[in-house]
């Protein structure tokens, strides 16, 4: 019978901590991102919140490499989630650019 | 809630029937939560009702009456939101009704031999009238075509009244959902002989409808109860259903890979399902977001008008919330946790799973199906402005904190699995009963059944609240 065997690096015990709560810090830190800054644009906190939330975007992002980083993911993997990040970091932006646009067409 | 039988101020036969959705749904609710204490108590006390009703039992039916009560509070919410979005009365209100009897006297039965007869002798007879065996979707292939027929009505029912009446966002997006949600259960009604086959079509019931068509059934619900308690503006909050159900859709469908990953599917499902998972949490973002918009956008103007405050619902809006955080903490966090395959291979299938399950299940659908039956109690009482009461508060309270104390406690247990029973044992059948009897696991398996109990506290509390807030509002 022809051995089977799953081509994928081991992670370490000591790894795993990490690695969940990097997973859990991308969570946490993108929604907190995308919070102030949804706060900030409706006026319900101080504007310069807007630019809190950034640093809240580079921490995820930098969640986001350690945790690729953990699991051992490839250079090729890792550059892909970082561009998918910048989507990330753009996101807001134009969901909120839609929601004025169809505001002001109704208002 | 009993009450509004009798007090009913809802003008259209198809709401009066949502009601009637939403009564079996709650005692449904019931049900599960009370096979999931006996099978949390078998996890500590594995002789506690050893060959009377065996932990497998338990679990089945924890599982069943889950999804069942689920898919009921889903077609009570479909035909109570029909006439507002339609602007008509349903379609089959007499034949409407007649699907609900025979689905409710079915469920009856199949829950009844689920609990007396529990298991056939294995030959094709079992399956037809005792079990499928298919997990998730046990009942017998008699209640599987059943349900198929009731779903049909039901179908027939929302499209024809969607073709004759007004065609809003809404209400597309809904019509078009129901045909993939009901489509998707056909995946699971037949067998093939190899078993990764089997389940490959098996996960397209169990993850097409969890991870995408139900989740766009809550952007959907979610739109409208905007519209109705805070009136959100219809063009905006139909944008915003456009945007996630493209999210979702596009995440979500192909985020099935992730329960690919070891079922001797091939290996490109690794990088598939690892990509398109870890972008499932997006829309759930977004739909948070779009529920905090939307409630500053309409407060800020009434509050620019002088008025008070744009909720008219205290209780459903809560809920809703609650389902906009809990949504993204269940399936966003806990699922994102162990969707990558690198994890995925230590996690699977340990109480981190169970953890997810519990989590997002209640965080994702049980809070704004709950937001719902307090929309229909409102209309059944005719109450314009219903404020939250005592009760409403520490129902909502006491299920929030239960089942988050189960997910901590499950997440503590599977992560010792994770570390001793994974990656130190190497998973072996040794490993596994090592890591059963090991203080985390036994200890956080206590403190799962405090939080199960504290749950089924929130849950006598939801009921009464449910049963006696109108009467009380209506007359205040």
């Amino acid at each position: 019978m022809k051995e089977v065997y799953l081509n994928m690096p081991q992670l370490a015990p000591e790894d795993f901590l990490p690695i969940f709560t990097s997973a859990t810090l991308v969570m946490i830190f993108g929604i907190i991102f995308v919070g102030l800054y949804t706060f900030a644009k409706l006026e319900k906190i101080p504007s310069f919140y807007q630019y809190v939330g950034y640093l809240f975007w580079f921490g995820c992002a930098y969640s986001l490499y350690m945790l690729s980083t953990l699991v051992g993911s490839g250079d090729f993997t890792r550059k892909v989630l970082m561009v998918a990040m910048l989507a990330y970091l753009i996101l807001p932006h134009f969901i909120y650019f839609l929601m004025q646009e169809t505001h002001e067409q109704h208002d | 809630m009993l009450n509004s039988i009798k007090a009913n101020k809802l003008q259209f036969e198809s709401q009066k029937i949502g009601m009637m959705y939403f009564r079996v749904a709650i005692i449904l609710f019931g049900a599960q939560l009370l096979m999931g204490l006996i099978a949390a108590i078998q996890f500590l006390y594995p002789s506690f009702l050893f060959e009377l009703f065996d932990f497998s039992v338990a679990r089945m039916v924890h599982i069943n009456a889950l999804v069942v009560w689920m898919l009921y509070a889903m077609i009570g919410s479909v035909y109570y939101m029909i006439p507002d979005e339609t602007g008509r009365e349903v379609i089959g209100a007499g034949i409407a009704k007649l699907a609900f009897w025979v689905l409710t006297a079915a469920v009856t039965v199949v829950v009844l031999v689920y609990i007396f007869v529990q298991v056939g002798s294995g030959t094709e007879m079992t399956i037809w009238l005792i079990n499928e065996g298919r997990e998730y979707l046990e009942a017998p292939r008699w209640a599987d075509i059943g349900i198929v027929v009731v779903v049909l009505v039901f179908y027939f029912n929302v499209f024809a009244t969607y073709l004759k009446g007004e065609r809003t966002g809404v209400m597309t997006v809904m019509v078009a959902n129901l045909f993939a949600l009901a489509g998707l259960y056909l995946c699971g009604m037949f067998f093939t002989d190899n078993i990764s086959i089997d389940q490959y079509w098996w996960w397209w019931v169990i993850h097409l409808w969890v991870e995408a068509t139900w989740e766009v059934f809550v952007g959907t619900l979610a739109a409208y109860a905007l519209i109705k308690i805070i009136g959100a503006k219809r063009e905006i909050v139909e944008m915003w259903l456009w945007i996630e159900v493209l999210m979702l859709f596009g995440s979500g469908v192909l985020g099935l890979g992730h329960h690919y990953f070891w079922i001797g599917t091939p290996e490109y499902w690794w990088e598939i399902g690892a990509l398109f998972s870890a972008l499932e949490p997006v829309p759930l973002v977004a739909m948070f977001v779009h529920v905090l918009y939307d409630w500053g956008k309409e407060q800020g103007q009434v509050e620019a008008e002088g008025g008070a405050h744009a909720i008219n619902n205290g209780p459903a809006m809560a809920w809703i919330v609650t389902n906009a955080f809990g949504n993204f903490l269940g399936a966003g966090i806990w699922g994102f946790f162990h969707t990558l395959p690198q994890v995925n291979i230590y996690t699977h299938g340990t109480q981190f799973t169970s953890a997810h399950g519990h989590l997002s299940f209640f965080g994702a659908y049980a809070t704004i199906l709950i937001g719902m039956m307090y929309l229909g109690l409102q209309g059944a009482y005719g109450i314009k402005n219903m404020r939250a009461t005592k009760l409403s508060k520490w129902a909502i309270f006491m299920l929030v904190f239960g089942v988050l104390g189960m997910a901590v406690s499950l997440t503590i247990a599977g992560y010792e699995q994770v570390l001793v029973e994974r990656a130190e044992l190497g998973a072996t059948w040794e490993a596994f009963f090592t890591a059963q009897n090991l203080i985390w696991y036994v200890q956080a398996q206590g403190w799962r059944l405090v939080m199960g109990v504290v749950t089924f506290v929130g849950f006598a509390l939801l009921v009464v609240d449910l049963l006696t807030i109108g009467k009380k509002e209506a007359g205040e």
